[in-house]
Parts: structure tokens; C-alpha cells; sequence
């Protein structure tokens, strides 16, 4: 009765009904998965850490107090210092947090590279095939025939060190893992009877890609978008532990660890807690990958939909 | 009946590295108004690439090499890509064979209904176009259409979801469907529903009717008049009646014994000896020749495509008249 009366009013939420269903179905996948649940609260807590780290912390992250350097330098982890000091008598704890923009700062950036570059290189090479796929797949296998990490080194040591070049020596590494993803992705969707049939009801070639390959190929590079972020955040800190990428006094995890190599393993927390950080982030990231991965196919949403008996 | 289609020794043949496949070598037909026209063979016959090559949905390396497409006079084979597509999915229509396939798993079966109405009619509404496509649901006799338009592919059985792809194919009311076995890859029984649905849009709407199959019994319960093919050649063509009372193609006669008849008890099935051709090295003159009992030294040339009473035609040099 309640209902039928309801059903006049045309509200909000009728009217996004299935909108609605949708995000409901996402968030029950969510709650059933607890190892995407802890990825999703690990990366809210670094996002969230990234845009205002560097506002919360107890301690100046850069700045040297000379006054109190002698005998703040070095001190284990306290009440006063969550993580410890450093040889400067820098609080880590401030010095982590602040930390974390900068890997989220070249993550993005990265990421807001290789993607497209990835995405519109992968459908055009997959799509049209012939002379521009071997183009662009050949200088994509120059890319990938040396390893990531190496190449990006080069990159980096070449541009000179700083965060900058960092993020471009990544983005430069990361791209052609995407582009061949998406080419391979749109090559087996291009030749689905969906694509085919979508052309005999005379769609575009434009319209086919945008609205029928495009996005059936996001769904896999969101998920390895997700799980790589987690890489290029360890290959952002391995650049920096060489040398390159983040400079002093910027405070970066992967020179934190370097910084404090010369005090370990005495001076254990200055390498422990950076050490941390990194270890959660990443996980988090591959947590959240694995888990969207899931979400994102609507096969398996309908799979819980019908579990629950059509709730 | 006034003709809608002819199609004028039409030739696709593929460029592979093992060779030219003359996939269909010099077909010609004609499809009359209202009528459903069968083309019959076994697989690999070339009977989907002729379907496909009437509106140039050839993809490399497949080429149209030859021949005529005649459209309501317009000639289709020479029409820009940007014409053609006016055309697909307007004027004339597809249905495929596998309908879980043929629909994009990512959107509703009321949006891909509703994006080929606004694809041919700029400016539609998608809103309008929805509700359109609600009343296209209810026509290819959907339950619950307002319901089922919501829904994912995966969530319609495969009956259904081929009448969604049928009513993606009606939803502009084409002059002609090109339906490449819609029933192969449903059960027996939801095949006879898309079939009599199939009747019953022919009549609401006058569509003409291509239907490909390989299947014998679909053909003598729909169609007007069949064409055989073997190895990217016609064969015969006659009307339905004719072809079943009277084949007269050795390959055509081979096709009908091959089918088991209910009513008649018979010890075995009579198969035809041997295999189709391969198509790059195809024998010399009637290419059935290497299977067939009839053949003797005057099927080495190529038979040509004669008719042998008003609407009967057919391609063997048995019924040339005259001697060799």
C-alpha cells in the first residue's frame, strides 16, 4: 500500500533506481571482500596523508632545529617521536607524513601520462592494425626491451636529478605496458560480432571506439592502473634511494631509507619506518587492484544480486 | 513482385599467406519484395560472406573484387563508407548468428536498441529513443519490456537476447533483414518462436527477408525461395516447393537425402562421400565434380547458371540440353 502511494511521487531516488542498485551492488562487493576493504583503507589513508601530510605534522618535516640538534639527533621512537629522529634531530614521524605527497604527487603524474598516451596508442594500433600497428608496436618493444627500473634510471640520471625528472623518467618507462594491454584488449573486442554488429547498424568508426571498445578495454587498465600505482610509488622510492628523483631536504621515502642506511641497523627506525609506509601503500594499492577488479565486472556484481535473492 | 535486391556476379575473395580464397566467385541473384529468400549450404560455402559483402562489411583480407550490388537500382558496391552506413542498419538490417555475442555485455538491451534508432535519426532524444525502444521489446514479444530494457545482456536467456538483437535489427523498419542464422545457436523450441516471430514482423512491417542457414527444416518453414551454394558458387535457386519436390543439382539432391525424414523409416542416412573443396586449390570446372556420381568429362569446364523452367535455375551440365 505504502509502496503504491510512494510510486506517484517521482522522486531522486526512483529515478536513479538503477544508478543506485549499481553502487549499492559495488559497495556489498566491497564489504564481502575484507582484503579490498583494508586496500581501499590503506590507500584512503595515504591519499588523504598525500593532500594534507604535510599540514598535520607535529614537527617542522624540514627544517633543522640547531638549537636542539645535539641531543634530539638520533633518538629512538618516544612519545615525543612516534618513529624516532633523525641524524639532524628531524621528527621521522613529521618527516613521513609530509613524505607521502611526494610519492602520491609522482604517482599521479604518471599515471595522468601512461594512461592516455597508452590508451589512445593501444586503440589505434589495435583498431586500425596494419602499418600503424607495427609502428607503434616496434617503438613500443624498443620501450619494453629493457627493464623498467634500468630504463628509468637512465632517464632520470639523464634529465638530472630531481622530482621532475623522475616523474617523467617513469611516465616514460610505464607507458608501453599500457599500450600493449589496450592493443591487445581492442584487438579481441574489435573482432566480437558486438563490434561487428554495432558497424551493420552503420555506428561510426569513431563511435564504435569511443562507445564499444573503449569501454570494454578500461576495465582491465583501471585494475593494472590500480595495482601499478603501488610499482611506480617503489620505483619512485628506488630512484630516490640511488640518488635521483627526490633531493634533500625534500622528505621521500625511498631516501629516507637511503638516508638511513648509514645508521642501521643500530638506528633501526629510521629505516623501519619509511621502510613501512612504502610497505603498506603498495599493498594497499595491489589490494584495491585485486578487489576492482571484481567490482568492475558486472557479471560478478549479479553473482552477489542473486545470492542475496535479488535484494 | 517488384525486385529489391540483385546482386550481380558478386566476388569477395581473401588474401591470405596460404593463398587467394575465392570465398564467392561470381554469385547472382535477385531477392523480390516481401519475400523470404534462403541461402542454404554448408559451412564454409561462402554463404555469410555474401550476406556480409551486400552492404561492403567486408574486413581485410577480404576484398570485394567484382560484381554488383544492386539496392532498389542504387549500386551499393559504390557507395563511400559514409553513404553505406546510412544504409546499414536503415535499409537494410542484420541479425547474427550467436545473440549473446552480437550485444555489447557493458550496456542495457534498451540502450543498444535505442542507439541504432538514434544513429539513423540524428537529433532523437536517447530519452525518446528508450521509450521507443520499450515498444520495440514489447513487438518482438518480450515479457515485462519496461523491466527487461534495464537489463545487462547476461541477464537475458538466449531466446531473449535474440530477440532483442531482432528487435535491434527492426527498430528503424529496414526494407531488408539479413538474418545469418538467427536460430543455430538457440534450443529447438525458442527456434521455432524466433522463427514465427520473424514471420509475424515480416507481415507487420513488409520487410523482405534474407535468411541464411544451413539448416533444411528452417528452410521449408519459412521461406519462398532458396538458393544452394557449394564452394562460393550458385548452385541452384528455385522457389521452396520446387526445391524440395524437384531438386535437381546432384549436391542440392545430396543435401535433402543427408536429412533424416521423420515420417519415412529408413535404415541409414545417406551422407555425401567426401569433403568441401579447399578453397585455394579449387577443382577445375563444377566444383562439386570430385563428389559427384553424375560427373563425367564435361564438368571439367565450369557449368553455367541456367534456367531450366521459369524460375528454376540451376548449374550443372546436366540439364544444359544438348550434348557435350
Amino acid at each position: 500500500m505504502i509502496n503504491n502511494v510512494k510510486s506517484y511521487i517521482k522522486t531522486w531516488k526512483q529515478r536513479n533506481e538503477a544508478k543506485i542498485k549499481e553502487w549499492r551492488l559495488m559497495l556489498e562487493v566491497f564489504k564481502r571482500s575484507p582484503l579490498a576493504l583494508t586496500g581501499l583503507i590503506f590507500v584512503t589513508i595515504f591519499i588523504i596523508l598525500g593532500i594534507i601530510g604535510p599540514y598535520i605534522t607535529p614537527y617542522d618535516p624540514i627544517k633543522i632545529e640547531f638549537s636542539t640538534m645535539l641531543e634530539e639527533r638520533l633518538q629512538p621512537p618516544s612519545l615525543k617521536h612516534f618513529f624516532g629522529t633523525d641524524e639532524y634531530g628531524r621528527d621521522l614521524f613529521s618527516r613521513v607524513l609530509a613524505g607521502a605527497r611526494v610519492s602520491l604527487m609522482i604517482s599521479l603524474a604518471v599515471m595522468a601520462i601512461a594512461i592516455p598516451v597508452g590508451l589512445v596508442l593501444g586503440l589505434i594500433a589495435g583498431y586500425y592494425g596494419g602499418v600503424v600497428d607495427e609502428i607503434i608496436m616496434r617503438i613500443t618493444d624498443v620501450f619494453l626491451s629493457f627493464p623498467g627500473l634500468v630504463l628509468a634510471i637512465a632517464f632520470s640520471a639523464t634529465l638530472g636529478a630531481s622530482i621532475w625528472s623522475a616523474m617523467i623518467a617513469i611516465s616514460l618507462v610505464w607507458w608501453p605496458g599500457y599500450v600493449r594491454v589496450v592493443r591487445g584488449q581492442t584487438l579481441s573486442i574489435k573482432q566480437s560480432l558486438y563490434v561487428e554488429a554495432a558497424r551493420a547498424i552503420g555506428v561510426s568508426t569513431s563511435k564504435i571506439i569511443r562507445r564499444h571498445i573503449l569501454p570494454n578495454v578500461i576495465t582491465p587498465l583501471i585494475v593494472l592502473a590500480t595495482l601499478d600505482f603501488g610499482s611506480v610509488i617503489l620505483v619512485s622510492a628506488a630512484l630516490s634511494f640511488i640518488g635521483l628523483g627526490a633531493q634533500p631536504p625534500t622528505p621521500e621515502w625511498g631516501r629516507l631509507i637511503a638516508d638511513g642506511r648509514r645508521w642501521f641497523p643500530e638506528k633501526w627506525w629510521y629505516t623501519f619506518f619509511p621502510g613501512l609506509a612504502i610497505f603498506f601503500t603498495v599493498l594497499g594499492w595491489n589490494l584495491l587492484g585485486d578487489g576492482l577488479r571484481d567490482i568492475l565486472d558486472p557479471r560478478f556484481r549479479r553473482k552477489i544480486e542473486f545470492k542475496e535473492g535479488g535484494k | 513482385m517488384s525486385e529489391l535486391l540483385r546482386v550481380e556476379d558478386l566476388r569477395v575473395y581473401f588474401y591470405t599467406y596460404a593463398g587467394v580464397v575465392k570465398a564467392v566467385d561470381g554469385v547472382s541473384f535477385t531477392v523480390r519484395k516481401g519475400e523470404v529468400f534462403s541461402i542454404v549450404g554448408e559451412t564454409g560455402c561462402g554463404k555469410s560472406v555474401t550476406a556480409r559483402a551486400i552492404t561492403k562489411l567486408i574486413k581485410p583480407p577480404g576484398r570485394i573484387v567484382g560484381g554488383r550490388v544492386l539496392f532498389e537500382g542504387r549500386d551499393l558496391l559504390k557507395l563511400s563508407e559514409k553513404e553505406i552506413r546510412r544504409i546499414r542498419g536503415k535499409d537494410i538490417a542484420y541479425i547474427y548468428q550467436d545473440p549473446s555475442s552480437s550485444l555489447d555485455p557493458l550496456y542495457t538491451s534498451g540502450y543498444q536498441i535505442a542507439e541504432t534508432i538514434t544513429v539513423h535519426n540524428p537529433g532523437t532524444k536517447l530519452k525518446n529513443a528508450l521509450k521507443k525502444a520499450i515498444e520495440i521489446l514489447r513487438d518482438v514479444a518480450i515479457p515485462d519490456p519496461v523491466k527487461r530494457a534495464r537489463n545487462y545482456p547476461h541477464e537475458l536467456s538466449g531466446g531473449m537476447k535474440q530477440r532483442v538483437v531482432i528487435g535491434i535489427s527492426v527498430s528503424n523498419k529496414p526494407k531488408l533483414i539479413i538474418a545469418d542464422e538467427p536460430t543455430t545457436s538457440l534450443d529447438v523450441t525458442v527456434q521455432a518462436q524466433v522463427l514465427d516471430l520473424l514471420q509475424e514482423l515480416r507481415k507487420k512491417y513488409g520487410t523482405t527477408i534474407m535468411l541464411i542457414t544451413h539448416n533444411l527444416g528452417v528452410v521449408a518453414e519459412v521461406s519462398d525461395r532458396v538458393m544452394v551454394m557449394y564452394a562460393g558458387k550458385v548452385v541452384e535457386i528455385a522457389d521452396v516447393y520446387t526445391l524440395f519436390t524437384n531438386p535437381l543439382h546432384p549436391y542440392t539432391r545430396g543435401l535433402l537425402s543427408a536429412v533424416p525424414n521423420p515420417l519415412e523409416k529408413i535404415d541409414e542416412i545417406k551422407p555425401i562421400p567426401g569433403f568441401v573443396p579447399d578453397m585455394i586449390n579449387i577443382p577445375r570446372g563444377c566444383r562439386f565434380r570430385p563428389r559427384c556420381s553424375y560427373a563425367t568429362q564435361r564438368c571439367l569446364r565450369e557449368p553455367p547458371l541456367i534456367e531450366v523452367e521459369p524460375g528454376h535455375l540451376v548449374s550443372c551440365w546436366m540439364y544444359t540440353g544438348g550434348d557435350e
